[in-house]
């Protein structure tokens, strides 16, 4: 998946979506948010 | 999946209960619209995944990649499946210009290290990095991974064939899954 392949502010993803990370964000009523990544340490 | 026997999203939805009381009827009519989509989803996710695995065979990957394992031996792609039919393979961005790896590279590899054992009786599972595997073994164990198998790509053709790494020297990941075809390794 190429970055040209993105949708519109997205970043360029399969699917299916191989990160649990999202998909259990994706359940929640902020989903996984436009600007939030995840960090080594909190 | 045989779409002749399969019942209507929409009778299946119906079928479902909130488990809590209190909720308002427009919250399940919306919920129950919802799972139809969600089943309708869940078939056209099996399909895909079905068409994935019928493709026609893939390239036979003729280039001689050689990797170095965690004995410091030198080995070729098809060592690295073992005993197993298919070799899936996570290239990720912690090469030696690096001073740590992706954060989104480590979520993700965390996750698979919890998967990896159950993964690993099916198919062979390597994590790829540009890095000694020493180097990746240090953070491996500071996150307390046990599970993942890392491999150093020796030499950078295979994340140059790739495209992994970009003009100002930084990387990108790839998940790449091989099949053995007797002697030789074709991508899946």
């Amino acid at each position: 998946m190429r970055k040209e392949m993105a949708d519109p502010g997205q970043d360029p993803r399969d699917a299916p979506d191989i990160a649990s990370l999202w998909c259990i964000l994706d359940l929640t009523p902020g989903g996984r948010g436009t600007d939030w990544y995840p960090k080594l340490s909190y | 999946m045989d779409a002749a026997k399969l019942t209507s999203a929409v009778t299946l939805a119906k079928m479902a209960k909130t488990p809590f009381p209190g909720e308002s009827s427009q919250y399940r009519e919306a919920r129950e619209a919802l799972l139809a989509e969600e089943i309708e989803f869940r078939r056209r996710l099996t399909r895909l995944v079905e068409k994935r695995r019928a493709l026609p065979p893939g390239p036979v990957i003729e280039k001689d990649y050689r990797f170095k394992d965690e004995n410091g031996a030198d080995v070729r792609l098809i060592d690295l499946f073992g005993h197993h039919a298919a070799l899936v393979t996570y290239f990720w961005m912690f090469g030696p210009q690096r001073k740590r790896p992706c954060p989104m590279c480590t979520n993700w590899l965390g996750a698979v290290n919890g998967n990896a054992a159950d993964i690993e009786q099916r198919v062979a599972l390597k994590i790829f990095g540009r890095s000694p595997v020493e180097r990746q073994l240090a953070f491996a164990a500071e996150r307390g991974w046990k599970n993942l198998d890392f491999v150093q790509t020796a030499g950078d053709d295979y994340a140059n064939d790739l495209g992994l790494i970009t003009e100002d020297g930084s990387e990108n990941p790839a998940l790449v899954v091989f099949q053995r075809d007797g002697g030789k390794v074709r991508l899946f």
